[in-house]
């Protein structure tokens, strides 16, 4: 008994580590095939999209578009169209005008966000990353998960035949009980070595950074140092876009702005998906993993002041008109 | 627009015949709006705002109207629903309300219109006109004192914009503010974007009404932009003020020192920088005058 337990035991080793092996190649082989096509600008949607995924890169658009005069945050988390800004070419851009149209100029701030993130303009930035090799193609990473599973199957049976041959040993009179102890000590290894790698290529999996992409995301924080204070009047891109797009909102210049798309926000799971570089580790950025720096606490403010105050009156609160007059 | 002026060239002063605080200081303003609430506390040389009565709860003050009294700027709440010009008098429900607004905003007044907006359990969804004539005197007259008497502050009233007049009307509307004021002590509210819809849609000189009302009466001014269509004049508030409606608060203040001036914008919000010019040009237009 005890012999058929200590060969189980060191298949399944044996397995474990096989499969690590595997798995640890088919991300790096897949992360560096995509071949990096340079000579594209790199936008500030580009780098919020590598850094945080859908959420950072509206986020981007939401500090972009407020400080440059083309939408309105207000308190309570609601956002509104600037009549007579306008448009912008920018894809991302175009999708929160369009989506804020469409809503008759105002809408709450994790709607929109919600609308833009799912949106067309988001899937062509992503494909457009794709596209430049800098983020892994749909489907190409199906392999490693599949590996991922099969890891997880062998480490849990690994740990069953642990838990079974300790109670052999506790309960038999074992003629070797050497090769039982064996069997539980190798059980354990292949066990414990199998489930740290899943939790740690489980976490590599989500992201779908190629190596040119977290190179690139690299860069562009050795260029755009956290804090840094950007002077008024400058380009917008450069000192409110990229510092956005890489750290989040709190480097969005406006305190009163960031606090309003905080407070606001319906919650982490609001925007699916999976992207950033948090894996790469990339330098203490601290929240580039997809959809963590930007939020903090992800509390929910509720109605805001739309609530205490209606949505107008017959006169001097939108409702005027010609007729009405005397407002 | 400079026919009517008064021939010596100096400003009344603003007397206030029993209302101490008609006439306090209130300098430049716009109107708040939820939507444009951060707006409005960031923009410079905002002196005191005006907040819509009827879309704030006193017991659950809007935070940005609460930042705004901490900076000790004066919110005046700005009633449109009160109808004192109806022939029934005013809900006492409704100036409960406007007097705990009052209260809870610590405003040195409250300001209505000069309309009627409901009659016989209908509401008109506007504000109407009152018919001018010497029986709705005494009954709008009556209507003010109650309202007077349940507020805690000094009320202001404001001329309206009207699409038609009342065919038995036997005086203008300057002269029917004037009696009222004398008979009352109510604060003014010069709305000068309603004068100039006025003379625009109903041939109402502006200048005329500004030379009869009683400007020594005069709590602060209202100033708004709108659009001409058809041939009328829409106060739509969601628009830059024209320059014939400046040059209407240009010819106000040729007469008298308002104690403010407020833009009122109420849709279709530009841009922080276009509402700080629209402000800017306001204070042009009072300099000018």
């Amino acid at each position: 008994m005890e012999v058929v337990l200590f060969v189980i035991a060191v298949i399944l080793l044996g397995a474990v580590v096989t499969l690590s092996t595997v798995l640890s190649g088919q991300q790096r082989e897949v992360r560096e095939a995509a071949a990096y096509h340079q000579g594209r600008p790199i936008t500030p949607y580009h780098l919020a999209y590598l850094a945080g995924g859908p959420r950072r890169t509206v986020n981007t658009a939401f500090a972009m578009l407020a400080r440059g005069g083309g939408i309105r945050v207000a308190r309570g988390g609601r956002i509104g169209l600037v009549a007579g800004a306008p448009p912008s070419p920018d894809g991302i851009e175009h999708a929160v005008l369009s989506a804020l149209a469409a809503r008759s100029g105002t809408c709450p701030v994790g709607e929109l966000r919600r609308t833009v993130a799912e949106g067309p303009a988001m899937a062509a930035l992503r494909g457009d990353l794709e596209g430049m090799g800098l983020l892994v193609p749909g489907g190409a990473l199906d392999g490693a998960g599949r590996s991922l599973r099969r890891l997880l199957v062998v480490s849990l049976l690994a740990a069953f035949l642990t838990a079974d041959a300790v109670v052999l040993l506790a309960v038999l009179d074992l003629a070797e009980p050497g090769l039982g102890i064996g069997a539980v000590l190798i059980g354990f290894a292949a066990a414990l070595i199998g489930l740290i790698t899943y939790g740690t290529q489980r976490r590599a999996l989500r992201n779908v950074l190629t190596r040119a992409g977290r190179d690139v995301l690299d860069s562009a924080r050795r260029v755009h140092i956290r804090g840094a204070a950007h002077p008024a009047g400058g380009d917008l891109a450069f000192a409110v876009g990229a510092p956005v797009a890489l750290y989040g909102l709190s480097e969005a210049g406006d305190p009163a702005l960031e606090e309003e798309l905080k407070q606001s926000d319906g919650g982490a799971g609001s925007v699916g998906g999976a992207c950033g570089g948090g894996d790469f580790g990339s330098g203490g950025s601290g929240d580039a993993t997809y959809g963590g720096g930007d939020f903090g606490s992800g509390g929910d403010s509720g109605g805001g002041s739309g609530g205490d105050s209606g949505g107008g009156s017959s006169c001097g609160g939108g409702g005027c008109g010609g007729g009405c007059g005397g407002g | 627009m400079s026919e009517g002026r008064p021939e010596t060239g100096e400003r009344s002063p603003v007397v206030t015949e029993g209302e101490a605080a008609v006439g306090e200081r209130l300098g430049v303003g716009i109107g708040w709006r939820p939507e444009i609430d951060l707006t409005v506390e960031r923009l410079p040389g905002v002196d005191f705002v005006e907040v819509v009565a009827e879309n704030v709860r006193p017991d659950r003050l809007p935070e940005s109207l609460r930042v705004l009294r901490a900076r000790s700027v004066p919110v005046i709440p700005h009633g449109v629903g009160l109808g004192v010009g109806g022939a029934e008098p005013p809900d006492p429900g409704r100036l409960a309300h406007l007097a705990a607004c009052a209260e809870a905003l610590d405003a040195p007044l409250v300001s209505e219109h000069l309309a009627f907006v409901r009659a016989g359990g209908l509401e008109a969804g506007h504000l109407l006109p009152v018919p001018r004539t010497r029986r709705a005197l005494a009954v709008v007259t009556e209507n003010v004192r109650r309202a007077q008497d349940a507020l805690p502050v000094p009320l202001a009233l404001e001329n309206v914009a009207a699409l038609f007049g009342w065919p038995e009307d036997e005086m203008t509307e300057a002269e029917f503010l004037g009696e009222l004021v004398a008979a009352t002590g109510v604060g003014l509210l010069v709305d000068v974007a309603n004068l100039y819809t006025n003379q625009v849609n109903l041939g109402l000189s502006a200048v005329g009404a500004l030379d009869a009302l009683p400007l020594s009466a005069l709590a602060y001014v209202h100033v708004a932009g709108g659009h001409e269509h058809g041939g009328l004049w829409h106060d739509t508030h969601t628009a830059h003020v024209s320059d014939e409606i400046l040059a209407v608060l240009s010819e106000l203040c040729a007469r008298v020192d308002p104690p403010g001036v407020l833009l009122e914008w109420d849709a279709d919000y530009p841009s922080d920088a276009v509402l700080e010019s629209e402000l800017d040009r306001i204070r042009e237009a009072m300099a000018r005058g």
